[in-house]
């Protein structure tokens, strides 16, 4: 597969896989389109399967560590949103043939037998926020921006595989306003309240985390990969891995969402006004409340 | 029509898209009694079925009038409900099945049904706020105290030393398991800075800032759509399912209905005995004395 949204780096025990969409601000597409999620998902196999790998370093080029999926084709995955015409309703079969892809990837991540760090600067919200949460350990800048702000599309803590272990990351009440309010925290809060293991100012990032790595990597490769299937029935038992299949369910399900004349509706607003307008006027409104 | 007129001890107003259901009976800070009752259980249940099923609500805010949100249940008549406790000649223990009833209605019947609300619930806080009041703020989506609320488990003194509550996982993944067996084990109580800090609420603020933080957490969860509201309460169904949160209600109701049957030894202090023979205050009073300096 050609590489050109990824840069995969191995340096002894460490594979580093950067993120390298920048002028995007990493921006994700959807399984199956050739972009970062496929190119991203061959290499997590690549490291998965060369033995020499203990700890897989997954961080980001540019500004940020990613803005999450690209919403100027959220949709258009399952043919809606497109603005053709003759567009119908997507089926029920497509959108959960898609969200189940893209969350049998994320469950591959979850439980990669090597362990994994997130390397979090910058925007980390969306499918970026699940990726550093579905990680083993994650360091962030201190001044990185953390959010669910995808759940302002009118989600309200549903459609992603990711809230059980929130739940269990940082509490009920704590997991309730990230996923209800949207709001970004800064990566000193995200410290505060477990969401990171640690926060650092920006220009201590790459040794902490380089530190990080070289501990993990002083395990051995056989007690890395039973920690990890340990973890994988301890991770059953605590109804961790169910939300592999809620999310992807009740993501399928949002998308038929009915919305009323006096919601918010981005789809709406990004087929008439562009993107960009869609996008400001979907948070625009909760500034000054949360 | 003015659906106030059918309430004693709660007070319903809606405004746009969000109810607000307030505990009305400051002059016993909001002490709850028993389903069937007829008080402010039956009242408040009453009032969240009218909200549940207002298409227009999107946010349900509970609080309480007075000086606290809610002092737990009427000490003067914990007991009654199941024919127990009450002083009369002749009195037999009360029945399995009666017990078993009462605690499935409320635990299984109500807070598991305010716990699953299809609305967003947001909890204000202030003043006391324990037993049914914990448990309460537990069940809710979202919770905002005063910096100086008196938030805890006292109850568990009684003697349940962490059990006969339907929300003891909910707690465990609210604050984590030590904390939460804290707050189980030793009654303590802890104030609205501290619980903003283990994550029990998600903010304490001074007295006089309460209303509006609050008004303003509830203005931005109704930006979200109806559809996607209820979609997400449904899927942190599932959630709380996988999470064993739900089977916590079961348990709940079920160890509630053994602890009434529990044999006190003489050398332990037993609530029932001193509200019997001295009163409810004064047993009230002696509960909690013992803990002082400990906890």
């Amino acid at each position: 597969m050609d590489l050109d949204r990824v840069i995969y780096k191995k340096d002894g025990n460490i594979v580093r896989i950067t993120l390298n969409y920048p002028e995007k601000l990493n921006v994700w597409d959807f399984p199956g389109q050739g972009g970062l999620t496929d190119q991203f998902y061959s290499v997590l196999r690549d490291a998965e399967d060369d033995d020499d790998i203990k700890v897989i370093v997954i961080k980001a080029a540019g500004r940020g560590f990613s803005a999450g999926h690209d919403l100027n084709t959220v949709g258009f995955v399952y043919g809606i949103g497109t603005g053709k015409p003759d567009e119908r309703r997507a089926s029920e079969r497509i959108r959960l043939k898609v969200d189940r892809a893209w969350m049998d990837n994320q469950q591959r991540l979850f439980l990669c037998p090597k362990i994994t760090i997130a390397q979090v600067h910058g925007y980390c919200v969306g499918e970026g926020f699940y990726t550093m949460q579905l990680c083993d350990l994650a360091v962030a800048s201190e001044d990185a921006q953390l959010g669910h702000t995808e759940q302002r599309l009118g989600f309200s803590g549903s459609g992603i595989p990711s809230i059980p272990v929130l739940i269990m990351t940082v509490g009920m009440k704590r997991a309730m306003d990230l996923l209800i309010t949207g709001r970004l925290i800064s990566g000193t809060e995200a410290e505060k309240m477990g969401l990171v293991n640690k926060a650092v100012p920006m220009d201590k990032l790459d040794e902490e985390v380089d530190r990080l790595a070289t501990a993990g990597a002083l395990l051995p490769r056989d007690g890395i990969a039973i920690g990890k299937a340990t973890r994988h029935m301890i991770y059953d038992s605590l109804g961790l891995t169910s939300g592999f299949a809620q999310g992807y369910y009740s993501h399928s399900f949002f998308t038929n969402l009915r919305w009323e004349n006096d919601e918010y509706n981005f789809f709406q607003q990004r087929r008439d006004k562009g993107t960009k307008e869609g996008f400001h006027g979907r948070d625009e409104r909760f500034a000054g409340l949360v | 029509m003015d659906q106030n007129s059918e309430f004693k001890t709660i007070i319903y107003e809606k405004e746009g898209n969000v109810a607000r259901i307030t505990f009305n009976r400051p002059e016993k800070l909001n002490a709850w009694d028993f389903p069937g009752q007829a008080g402010l259980t039956d009242d408040f249940y009453a009032a969240l079925g009218i909200a549940e099923e207002d298409d227009d609500v999107k946010a349900i805010v509970i609080k309480g009038a007075g000086r606290a949100f809610s002092a737990g249940h009427d000490l003067n008549t914990v007991g009654h409900v199941y024919g127990m406790g009450t002083g009369k000649e002749g009195e037999r223990r009360a029945s399995e099945r009666i017990r078993l009833k009462v605690d499935r209605e409320w635990l299984v019947g109500h807070h598991q049904r305010l716990f699953l609300c299809p609305k967003i619930t947001i909890a204000q806080v202030h003043g006391y706020c324990v037993g049914e009041g914990i448990m309460m703020l537990c069940c809710c989506d979202l919770a905002v105290a005063t910096e100086d609320a008196q938030i805890g488990h006292t109850e568990q003194r009684l003697g349940f030393a962490g059990s006969g509550g339907g929300t003891i996982q909910l707690l465990i993944l609210t604050v984590g398991l030590k904390r939460a067996l804290d707050m189980l084990l030793t009654g303590k109580l802890i104030d609205g800075r501290e619980a903003e800090q283990i994550g029990l609420v998600n903010k304490a603020v001074p007295s006089d800032k309460l209303e509006e933080e609050v008004d303003r957490l509830a203005n931005a969860v109704c930006l979200l759509p109806r559809d996607g509201i209820a979609i997400g309460k449904a899927t942190r169904h599932m959630v709380y399912d996988s999470l064993g949160i739900n089977a916590g209600f079961t348990h709940g109701y079920y160890s509630h209905t053994f602890f009434t049957n529990l044999r006190w030894e003489d050398d332990e202090y037993n609530f029932f005995k001193e509200r019997r023979d001295k009163g409810t205050k004064t047993g009230f009073h002696k509960r909690d004395e013992r803990f002082s300096g400990l906890v």
